[in-house]
């Protein structure tokens, strides 16, 4: 063995998986080779560098567990008919490919049942691998929190305070995917006030105003409204439904829930079974020597992929209506704006002015009389000129 | 019952008795392996989400397997074996790059190299930022090698290649982390 190839072993001459002929040669060559001693330094601080990083890496999901257990529960449903079939398919190199994705197809009808599961067992052993939304918000919960407290603190809009999601709120939530939305018709004394607190409210709960309509009353007597939709993280809805309350009178309050557990599983289910699919032509187009069979594969590769985009779409929209509730504030002001009473000059004034534009119509409507009169004229002078002439035969007659 | 996963005859114990349809045995045999296989597909596929979802499925394929389990190889190897190809398969799938190391690159000396002593000098932090711009085959036989501490014929198993690929492949991950320490703006360190 050489010098390079001993160099070469010196990973596992530390960690003592090699050979004692190995181990020998390496014990004879390190004491004369700077170069070795120094590589077998680097790599000792690599393995104690890698180690320390392993022991501070996180472990796998607490859901894990649960979901293999269920999974090995359930029988494995036969694997569907491939679509495609080409003749080489039938070549013997290609029976392990096709055992792999008989396998790969039969996963895809074992994960199903096993995610439809998921709402029927404790919160420890939900299946929120998948879900990035809880999984992204379950990592920043403890900061959030923290963060909300110190953020109610500083508020000088004295926002009523929120306590944390209750425990019961989010293992409901853990269940069920529920998209929830919110409707509530407020009286306040202040709109303008009320929209800044909602604002506040909104950011306390890491949410945000989506949508925002202010009718300002535009004449006496008005009332002036507003229209604002919070979006807040689900498991914050009902405090912030209740710290909304808050704010005013109460006049309406509405929760509705949609579960949509049911399309999230289908989706997911759907949506691996096209990956797979996917994967399953790329394998195919890989093989496949024939022009016409590239093509062939590609249009469904084409077809496949538009469907999965589309389909990732529709999963990516409903899991955020999951993970953010929706909440419509209508505000309506106590009191409506005061009429207020003109004085004398300001009467008279009006009363003047009400009189010139009387006059001005007045003299146009005589103009106009005029004008007409002067425009049928001919017609009056013929008319008159006929009725002589007939007057005086008549007369003459007699 | 001793529950020790490390010995190789337990380990095969273990095995018998889930082909059995033991589920005990698989749950004992789950907890000792959940965060081998975890890791071992963190390395791979540099996503916590995707790699909990892969190693859901290589531990179902092991319950589902166990009676195929010949015993020809050591139960760690095959057990890891099953996550590096559902792993090296979700790669392919997503048309994540995978690259075969080119064997015959000619090694050139590392002798007075300023670059010699970046990984003993460097941080955990900067180690881990650096490792994350590896190929994936090149954490994975780091992992193998530095972290689990396989010999090389284990390690040739798990990844399906031959032994020389196996050292060609952990000279290649070195220097990439090497470089990469270096582009992470350690010169001035080790200088």
């Amino acid at each position: 063995m050489n010098h390079a190839e001993l160099e070469r072993e010196l990973p596992w001459y530390l960690n003592a998986t090699v050979s004692p002929a190995v181990r020998d040669q390496i014990e004879r060559a390190l004491p004369g080779c700077e170069r070795c001693a120094n590589e077998l330094g680097e790599l000792r601080a690599l393995r104690e560098a890698l180690g320390d990083i392993e022991a501070h890496a996180p472990g796998p999901s607490p859901a894990l567990q649960g979901i293999v257990m269920r999974a090995i529960d359930t029988p494995a449903a036969p694997a569907p008919a491939r679509r495609v079939n080409f003749a080489w398919l039938h070549s013997k190199s290609f029976a392990g490919f096709g055992l792999l994705a008989t396998i790969a197809l039969a996963g895809i009808f074992l994960v199903h049942p096993v995610v439809q599961q998921a709402g029927e067992v404790p919160t420890a052993q939900a299946p929120v691998v998948k879900d990035e939304m809880s999984v992204a918000r379950s990592k920043t919960e403890a900061g959030m929190a923290a963060a909300s407290s110190a953020h109610v603190a500083e508020d000088t809009l004295a926002v009523p305070a929120v306590a944390p999601a209750p425990a019961a709120d989010r293992a409901a939530k853990a269940q069920r995917s529920l998209a929830r939305t919110g409707e509530i018709d407020l009286l306040v004394s202040d709109v303008p006030a009320a929209l800044n607190r909602i604002q506040t409210l909104a950011d306390t709960q890491f949410g945000a105003i989506t949508g925002l309509q202010d009718d300002a009353p535009s004449a006496p007597g008005g009332t002036h409204t507003a229209k604002v939709t919070v979006s807040v993280p689900d498991d914050r809805f009902t405090h912030t439904l209740e710290a909304l309350a808050g704010l005013g009178g109460v006049v309406s309050r509405s929760v509705t829930t949609e579960d949509l557990t049911d399309s999230i599983v289908d989706g997911d289910a759907r949506l691996r079974n096209l990956r797979h699919e996917e994967a399953d032509l790329l394998r195919i187009m890989d093989r496949s020597g024939k022009v016409e069979d590239i093509l062939s594969v590609e249009e469904q590769l084409a077809s496949t992929r538009e469907a999965i985009e589309q389909l990732d779409a529709e999963q990516k929209a409903m899991r955020q209506r999951v993970a953010y509730a929706t909440i419509t504030v209508d505000l309506s002001d106590e009191k409506t704006t005061p009429v207020v009473t003109p004085g004398a000059g300001s009467q008279l004034s009006d009363a003047w002015q009400g009189a010139l534009h009387a006059v001005t119509a007045c003299t146009l409507l005589f103009a106009s009389i005029v004008l007409y009169l002067v425009a049928f004229a001919p017609y009056a002078i013929a008319i008159a000129l006929l009725a002589y002439v007939v007057h005086r035969r008549i007369a003459g007659r007699r | 019952m001793d529950e020790r996963i490390d010995d190789a005859a337990n380990e095969r114990a273990w095995l018998r008795r889930i082909a059995d349809g033991d589920r005990s045995a698989f749950e004992a045999f789950f907890r000792a392996y959940e965060r081998r296989v975890y890791r071992y597909l963190t390395q791979l596929l540099a996503d916590d989400g995707l790699a909990n979802e892969v190693a859901s499925d290589v531990m179902v394929e092991v319950w589902r397997c166990a009676p195929r389990y010949a015993g020809r190889s050591k139960p760690s190897t095959w057990v890891l074996g099953i996550a590096h190809h559902k792993a090296i398969d979700v790669l392919r799938r997503s048309r994540r790059e995978v690259f075969e190391l080119r064997l015959a690159e000619q090694i050139k000396s590392d002798a007075g190299d300023p670059e010699l002593h970046a990984i003993e000098s460097s941080t955990r932090a900067q180690i881990d930022a650096a490792l994350a711009r590896l190929r994936p085959e090149h954490r994975a036989v780091l992992h193998l090698t530095f972290v689990l501490g396989y010999p090389q014929a284990d390690i040739a198993a798990i990844v399906d290649c031959p032994l020389g690929t196996v050292k060609t492949r952990v000279f290649h991950a070195k220097r990439a982390l090497r470089a990469a320490l270096v582009a992470a703006g350690l010169e001035r360190e080790v200088s």
